[in-house]
């Protein structure tokens, strides 16, 4: 016969509120939330932006150009009033928040893409 | 539940605990498995600008050496100053055999060499749609640059007679090609991208990786299947909208996906559309009723070639093409938003995922 006291109970519940907690943070931390925008140009790195933190970010671009970029409800978009392009396709492009979309501008050899995981809907795409 | 019923467990209040933390450590680790196996998968993505074109190179392997990202690049690059003809490089090949059309057989580099006989071959497949020769077509058109207008009428038919991939003179034994008449002009555009993505794989196999996505300028070659053996899954781009919205899923192993379509590249004049895909009999951008073709194959050089061939074809004829030949698969899509796929295409590795589209059995 077992009899528990007061603090082995609270132990227990502790122990127990752990487990879900973790079992929850495990199951969330999926797709989209926490993804990161990697803004890379001519091939390197130039900043990484957390998709969960809303913002107008500058990028600089070579020669001396830069353009925006907005972060808002996990999307990334370039803002079209900051290039200054002859196509606009990185504008065209729209909105972009999953992994295996990219934004490319050519002319800047500028891209924008989505980091993730591999549990993803595409994992690249083909044009 | 009373905690009498933990009774017949017999525990004592640490036993309990430590069934406590099991069971917790239970739920955390087994149910959510697919997540986070997964989810320990973070592939690494460089990219860079060769080609025209973006590169992007993703690996799924883990603990892998990064300087194979920079051979990569440095191998792509070393390609386009062989093949281009937008910029005169030391290494420049095509230039230099363009240069010498209608005078002297040029000697060229093994891979060179290969290229022009692979685009010679489709030429011949084709019956002269598909043709490396276009160049002074291209030329006229601009497309893909600031400048792109459309050509007078007359500078057209004078150029026509200039493309001829039978005009191209490839001597095997000694590796030299020779344009036979002046003013020829080789464009591997359609091409050299596919040869590129190969050569890339190649080095990424050499450095062990086994799972990986090549992504040329849009271009798709795959290495392997992801880490945890499912198939790739690539996005086939929907003709009708913005960049990054597909109109179908294609799961790849160990294969190529290239697509040629009329949205791609393109310009807009007196209230026309004039796309990239340059009919070799008429100088004009091909009319048929697609929009897109994609092509699977293994290696990303017939595919390449081939979406473009077969796009020129149209459908009964690109049709009639891919199931002639070994291991090609194609999927069209016409203007109607009609989609037509070769026989070897079934629903576990195709899925449209747009409901605008329709699946046509067959024609």
């Amino acid at each position: 016969m077992i009899t528990l006291k007061k603090g082995d109970l609270l132990i227990i519940l502790l122990l127990l509120v752990a487990g879900i907690v973790w079992f929850i943070q495990d199951s969330l931390r999926s797709d989209t939330e926490g993804s990161l925008a990697v803004i890379e140009v001519e091939g390197k790195r130039v900043q990484t932006l957390s998709m969960d933190e809303n913002g107008r970010y500058k990028i600089n671009l070579p020669n001396d150009k830069s353009m925006e970029v907005m972060v808002e409800n996990n999307e990334i978009w370039v803002l079209e009033e900051t290039v200054d392009c002859p196509q606009k396709i990185c504008v065209r492009t729209g909105k972009i928040s999953k992994p295996g979309e990219t934004i490319v501008c050519l002319p800047n050899k500028t891209v924008i893409y989505i980091e993730g995981f591999a549990n993803t809907n595409v994992d690249d795409i083909s044009f | 539940m009373s905690w009498n019923s933990l009774k017949f467990l017999k525990l004592k209040p640490f036993g309990l605990i430590f069934f406590i933390i099991f069971f917790s450590s239970m739920i955390s680790a087994c149910s959510p498995l697919s997540i986070r196996e997964s989810k320990e998968i973070k592939p690494v993505t460089k990219t860079n600008f060769i080609m025209g074109s973006l590169v992007k190179i993703t690996v799924y392997d883990e603990d892998i050496d990064e300087s194979v990202f920079n051979r990569v690049f440095n191998r792509i690059q070393e390609i386009e100053n062989k093949m281009t003809i937008n910029k005169v490089t030391p290494q420049g090949e095509i230039i230099r055999l363009n240069n010498s059309a209608g005078h002297d057989f040029v000697e060229l580099s093994g891979e060179t060499f290969f290229i022009l006989e692979k685009g010679k071959y489709y030429g011949e497949i084709t019956q002269g749609k598909f043709d490396i020769t276009i160049g002074p077509i291209v030329k006229l058109w601009n497309i893909d640059t600031e400048n792109a207008a459309i050509p007078d009428g007359e500078e057209i038919i004078q150029k026509l007679p200039l493309v001829d991939y039978r005009k191209l003179e490839l001597d095997q034994e000694q590796k030299k090609a020779k344009l036979s008449e002046e003013g020829m002009m080789v464009d591997l555009g359609a091409i050299a991208k596919g040869y590129a993505a190969d050569e890339a794989a190649k080095i990424l196999i050499d450095a062990g990786i086994k799972h990986a996505i090549i992504n040329l300028g849009g271009n798709i070659l795959t290495i392997g299947s992801k880490p945890d053996g499912s198939l790739f899954r690539l996005g086939l781009q929907d003709p009708f909208q913005e960049r990054n919205i597909n109109m179908a899923v294609v799961r790849l192993n160990n294969q190529s996906l290239v697509s040629s379509g009329t949205y791609e590249k393109f310009f807009e004049a007196n209230g026309k559309k004039y796309h990239h895909i340059i009919d070799p009999k008429t100088g004009y951008p091909v009319e048929n009723e697609l929009v897109s073709v994609s092509i699977i194959t293994e290696k990303s050089i017939d595919a390449d070639a081939l979406s473009t061939s077969v796009f020129l074809l149209g459908l009964e004829k690109g049709m009639d093409l891919v199931e002639k030949l070994p291991n090609t698969e194609a999927v069209f899509v016409t203007s109607a938003k009609k989609v037509f796929v070769s026989s070897g295409i079934n629903k576990d590795i195709f899925e449209l995922v747009n409901e605008d589209y329709q699946l046509e059995l067959k024609r």
